[in-house]
């Protein structure tokens, strides 16, 4: 028997909501009842999802349901929280664009509330998609031995921001965004590295410039930085993250990891399976085979989700990840303002974090 | 052509000499006539087996290559400087700042000699390409360095006592890092002002000094770059170079992925990509004495390389970041 699609809805349609939108109605085990914006929200907040409900063919909620359903968080970030905790309190299971919350302090009080909720709150990760979950399997059948370092590049196309992100401002003005692009990305990278090491990060030593951007510039924010780890047990990890001109890969973001363990060593590359065409006037172009990553991982966290929220269970990516997450951006940010290498003070768990 | 030295990397030197075709091994000083016996027999004209003094005192000789000892570096090239020779220095060229400067000083009493220290991953084929392609403005201003830089743990020679000893080597960010942080800062073209590292052991765990590191570096220009670097990979050699530049209209990638690896368990083919480096590199010094060019690479450039490779191993001790100051 095929069990029946968990009703959902899309809080807020500021960022993402179309992809959002586009996944749930096209994954068998949700199904899509509208978008919805908070009241108090802004003219522009509002008008957007209006605009957003009639491009998909959907209906403008002008509440949530009253019966639990899946809220999809999609405001912009330094909203995340709030509408996360009004769907929380009215009864709902959760899942937040990124990052979960601006704030650790916003974070905190989230966890607090999911160990409190009857519904299940999560946030999204790329963890769950297929280049982490096969670099996992090989790693957990001892190809590489110990890891002892992980070297990540997470770099957004400069050429695809026009389309990627609906409104710069959305990751550059920080009373909507939360900060620049480390607060926009960085948040992929350590949960690769924590899902793939089992470990939490100890230290943070970040170097962030803004190099590339004018809208950046303008705004304060960084468009890249550069970041060392350090892990527990002594293992290490070093990301560089950020928007740049262009990034070395045909998708919107190129993401590539270098797993150097005590028994042998990983590359992997978040964009392949690719396919290369070479036309009659010398050029040639990459395409992606597939989906792509990003749809691919969301289907995937949408599916661990289904089964968690169907058995009563937590989902593999619980918002204590996240709030790890959240922490050790935070951290980053310090040492920026600091200069130094800064610890990484996890939050209080009062849910179980199932990632590492 | 006189040689200073007769270990490992004097014997490079001395092939990529012969395979130039543009130099004739005059003599080489050392303390040790058995290795120095056995170089000399792959020279086409026997060079003449002396100590430092001697070779420094030979007006026959027009040019030292100066190897063996690191801690010994500066004070031969300064010696050589003075009495009127172009000088090759093996890197690191000193272990200490004050010990360089005493070079520099000597080369800029001397304009018409021409001095290098020798960064030998600048000549590989790959490196050549992607400076050649940053220099002629292809991606406009370089803002963005990440070097993802894996050798082999095991190769012959490799991990003797001395490199053991950061008294005798400086330590690993001063010894192996020089490659690195010499190609990030000539990629970038601007100054680093501060740097932050970490280092690790792959696997053997009491090594006394990190095989593997990574170094975050500021630049005075907006710029930043991060090197990984790891001599604790499993196969010998070189399996794995990474090289990704951004700039402000457009990013270089060299990824030896890419390459055809050519490798038995009694064979290691060099890859096209790093091939020849070293006769490249004194092919480019000695063109500049031929041709009374200056120095392919400036003696102040290797200076502030060193500087930034002693505060990458000062904040790896530490583990603070460093501030970099300019030559007071």
């Amino acid at each position: 028997m095929t069990a029946r699609p968990i009703r959902s809805v899309i809080s807020g349609a500021i960022r993402h909501a179309d992809s959002y939108a586009h996944l749930l109605a096209a994954h068998n085990d949700f199904t899509l009842l509208g978008i919805y914006e908070h009241p108090d929200a802004s003219d522009t907040a509002r008008t957007r999802a209006r605009e957003c409900a009639n491009e998909a063919g959907l209906n403008l909620l002008d509440r949530l349901p009253y019966e639990p359903c899946l809220v999809v968080i999609c405001t912009e970030p330094t909203r995340h929280a709030a509408a996360a905790r009004d769907a929380l309190q009215n009864g709902h299971h959760v899942l937040i664009d990124k990052p979960v919350a601006t704030s650790t302090q916003d974070v905190q009080e989230l966890t607090d509330l999911a160990a409190t909720s009857p519904g299940i709150c999560t946030g999204v990760t790329r963890a769950l998609g297929s280049p982490t979950t096969r670099t996992r399997a090989s790693i957990d059948d001892g190809h590489i031995g110990f890891i002892r370092s992980i070297d990540i590049e997470f770099l957004a196309h400069g050429a695809h921001f026009a389309t990627s992100v609906e409104r710069p401002e959305l990751v550059c003005d920080p009373n909507l965004s939360g900060g620049g692009e480390v607060m926009n990305f960085l948040g992929y990278a350590i949960d690769t590295i924590r899902f793939l090491t089992g470990l939490n990060p100890s230290e943070v030593m970040a170097f962030s410039t803004t190099a590339f951007s004018k809208v950046h510039q303008d705004y304060g924010v960084e468009d890249c930085a550069v970041i060392s780890f350090l892990l527990d047990r002594g293992v290490t990890a070093t990301v560089t993250v950020g928007r740049i001109p262009a990034a070395p890969s045909q998708a919107p973001n190129a993401s590539t990891w270098r797993i150097v363990g005590s028994h042998g060593h990983l590359t992997v590359n978040e964009n392949t399976p690719s396919l290369d065409l070479y036309t009659t006037d010398g050029h040639a172009t990459i395409r992606r085979i597939g989906s792509g990553v990003e749809d691919q991982a969301i289907q995937a966290l949408l599916s661990d989700l289904a089964i968690a929220v169907r058995a009563g269970n937590d989902p593999s990516y619980t918002i204590t990840d996240a709030a790890v997450t959240i922490a050790t951006i935070d951290a980053a940010y310090q040492s920026i303002l600091t200069g130094q290498p800064t610890p990484i003070a996890l939050p209080e768990i009062k849910t179980p974090s199932r990632l590492t | 052509m006189g040689i200073a030295g007769s270990g490992t990397m004097a014997r490079a030197h001395i092939h990529a000499h012969i395979s130039s075709g543009m130099a004739q091994i005059a003599a080489i000083a050392t303390s040790s006539t058995e290795r120095a016996t056995e170089l000399a027999a792959f020279c086409p004209e026997p060079p003449a087996i002396i100590d430092i003094d001697g070779l420094l005192a030979n007006d026959t000789i027009h040019a030292i290559d100066v190897c063996g000892h690191t801690q010994r570096h500066a004070d031969v090239a300064r010696r050589a400087l003075q009495a009127g020779k172009h000088v090759l220095i093996e890197k690191p060229p000193a272990l200490d700042l004050p010990a360089f400067d005493q070079v520099v000083d000597a080369a800029a009493q001397r304009p018409d000699l021409v001095a290098m220290v020798g960064q030998t991953v600048r000549y590989q084929p790959a490196v050549s390409e992607l400076i050649r392609a940053v220099d002629e403005g292809d991606i406009g201003d370089a803002r963005l360095v990440h070097l993802s830089w894996y050798a082999g743990y095991v190769w012959p020679r490799a991990w003797r006592g001395w490199q053991l000893d950061p008294d005798k080597s400086g330590g690993h960010l001063i010894h192996n890092g020089m490659h690195s942080l010499d190609l990030a800062i000539r990629l970038i073209g601007g100054t680093p002002i501060r740097v932050f590292a970490r280092g690790w052991n792959t696997y053997a765990p009491d090594l006394p000094t990190p095989d593997s590191f990574h170094v975050a570096i500021e630049f005075d220009n907006s710029a930043l770059a991060i090197a990984e670097t790891s001599y604790g990979l499993r196969p010998p050699a070189n399996p794995l170079r990474r090289i990704l530049v951004a700039g402000s209209e457009g990013s270089l990638l060299h990824d030896s992925l890419a390459e055809t690896e050519l490798r038995s368990p009694t064979h290691i083919e060099e890859p096209a990509s790093v091939r020849d480096a070293m006769t490249h590199e004194i092919a480019a010094w000695l063109a500049a004495i031929l041709n009374r060019k200056t120095s392919p690479i400036p003696l102040h450039f290797s200076r502030t390389v060193l500087a930034t490779a002693i505060a990458a191993q000062e904040s790896l001790d530490s583990g603070q970041p460093i501030e970099l100051k300019a030559r007071p």
